[in-house]
């Protein structure tokens, strides 16, 4: 939670000497080292942490020694497993439903590789698909939480790393389907 | 009967192949033994009863299965010890394909069905959209490019098949049943165009059939029984049918036993025959 030192006070029922956090705020001229040497050196039993250092301990905090953080990973991991076996169970059934195509294509010379470079194309093409719909939906969200205490930020680099993230999931997708042609028999294109 | 060697030039050669599928018990040996040769600027029928091996055979002569025991020899390239991949590697520059069932992409125009044969090729082709056409204008379907199967006739499906198979310029193209699925006269233009094809001099044809109103067409007749070749001769080319066994003890069907002349067609061809335009003629026997 985060109040008012006064609230705070308050809430926890402790003196005025007593205080988990305090805020400094330097003025703009201000040496942020030569200050911070400066209050390390004044109090000894205290930790002095950069803004930077501050909301990176929080962040381990929030995400790693709490069970709300530990509730929104397994969420993620859960999310990308399920997004996993959603997106290899249409890969397979697409090449499964196509086995008499990609039989043709075998008897027509192409190399497994070429086989395996159609799968890939596909999963990385609902890779794009899948991503375009999450983003506009993730837009939809992050308007509606404009304003409220719930904001939602995406940043350029959090939306590269969720694009890294679909395009692999999409990619180990597709070995399903890519064992599934692999073990085609292409003279089954013969008499059919 | 044993016919006497060609001095044409062997586009593929088939020696002592056997298959066997199976082990113990289990075992079945479709092909026991098989001989044969295609000679460059032949169409050459390869016709059987059911069972008798022929879909095997065209197997392992598309190097599509290996052979057990025996050697294959496509355009010069022994297929021995070669992996699936080496197998893929010499379809893809010296075979074509015509199946029974056309096997075109649904989703792909006529062209672009064309340009899937070029596009498997690992060394990348020069206008592939030019090279497609060509190909399409070669069975007469030019103007059916922008075209999708579902909009095409069974025999223009056939054709855009072959126009495939001959887009990679192959040695031996290699029909599975090509007739089969199609009516008479779709037929007929089928393997008018097969003949065709096949008088270029640095390409085999080989067709398997049933089609008994397939042979007057044929170079040559390869008759395959019980996993032996059992018989090979070579029609007159009069149109009358070889002086041989029938299989099925069928008569050609008089309707249709064409000769095919590369004469300026001097009646309005009809339907499909319409590609075979100033090409050659049909005629047909009462």
């Amino acid at each position: 939670m985060f109040t008012s030192l006064q609230r705070a006070r308050q809430l926890l029922d402790a003196a005025n000497t007593q205080a988990s956090y305090t805020l400094v705020r330097l003025s703009p001229d201000a040496n942020l080292e030569s200050v911070r040497a400066d209050l390390t050196d004044r109090l000894k039993d205290r930790e002095i942490l950069t803004q930077r250092e501050f909301r990176s301990r929080s962040v381990d905090y929030w995400l790693f020694q709490t069970g709300a953080g530990s509730a929104l990973i397994a969420g993620a991991a859960l999310g990308m497993i399920v997004g996993v076996v959603i997106v290899a169970q249409t890969l397979y059934s697409s090449t499964k439903d196509h086995l008499n195509e990609f039989a043709t294509l075998r008897a027509l010379g192409a190399s497994a590789g070429y086989i395996h470079k159609v799968i890939l194309i596909q999963a990385i093409m609902s890779a794009f698909l899948g991503y375009g719909i999450g983003m506009i939906l993730s837009m939809i969200i992050i308007w509606a939480t404009k304003g409220t205490t719930l904001l939602i930020i995406m940043t350029p680099g959090l939306a590269l790393l969720l694009f890294a993230l679909t395009l692999g999931m999409c990619i180990i997708a597709a070995i399903s389907a890519i064992f599934k042609v692999t073990r085609i028999d292409p003279a089954g294109v013969f008499s059919r | 009967m044993k016919e006497r060697e060609p001095n044409r030039k062997t586009l593929l050669e088939a020696k002592n192949i056997v298959k066997v599928f199976g082990s113990g018990a289990y075992q079945v040996k479709p092909l026991k033994g098989v001989n044969l040769k295609l000679y460059a600027g032949e169409l050459t029928l390869l016709m059987g009863p059911s069972g008798s091996g022929k879909t095997t055979l065209l197997s392992i002569l598309g190097c599509i299965l290996s052979p057990t025991e025996g050697e294959l020899v496509v355009a010069g390239n022994s297929t021995a010890g070669l992996d699936a991949e080496g197998l893929a590697k010499i379809r893809r520059r010296h075979v074509g394909f015509v199946f029974q069932g056309y096997n075109l992409f649904p989703t792909m125009t006529a062209s672009e069905n064309v340009m899937l044969a070029l596009d498997v090729r690992a060394a990348p082709v020069v206008d592939p959209p030019k090279h497609a056409v060509a190909a399409l204008t070669a069975v007469g379907l030019a103007h059916r490019a922008a075209a999708f199967p579902s909009k095409l006739s069974g025999g223009e499906k056939q054709r855009v098949a072959l126009a495939r198979a001959l887009a990679g310029r192959p040695s031996v193209i290699l029909a599975d049943e090509p007739t089969a699925a199609l009516d008479a006269e779709n037929g007929r233009a089928v393997m008018a165009l097969l003949a065709e094809v096949a008088k270029d001099p640095n390409r085999a044809v080989l067709a398997v059939t049933h089609d008994h109103r397939t042979i007057p067409y044929a170079d040559r007749i390869i008759r395959i029984e019980d996993g032996i070749i059992s018989s090979e001769e070579r029609p007159q080319k009069d149109g009358s049918p070889p002086a041989a066994h029938d299989d099925h003890h069928h008569e050609p069907q008089p309707i249709a036993t064409p000769s095919v002349t590369t004469e300026p067609a001097t009646t309005q061809p009809t339907g499909s025959d319409k590609s075979l335009r100033g090409r050659f003629r049909i005629r047909r026997h009462a």
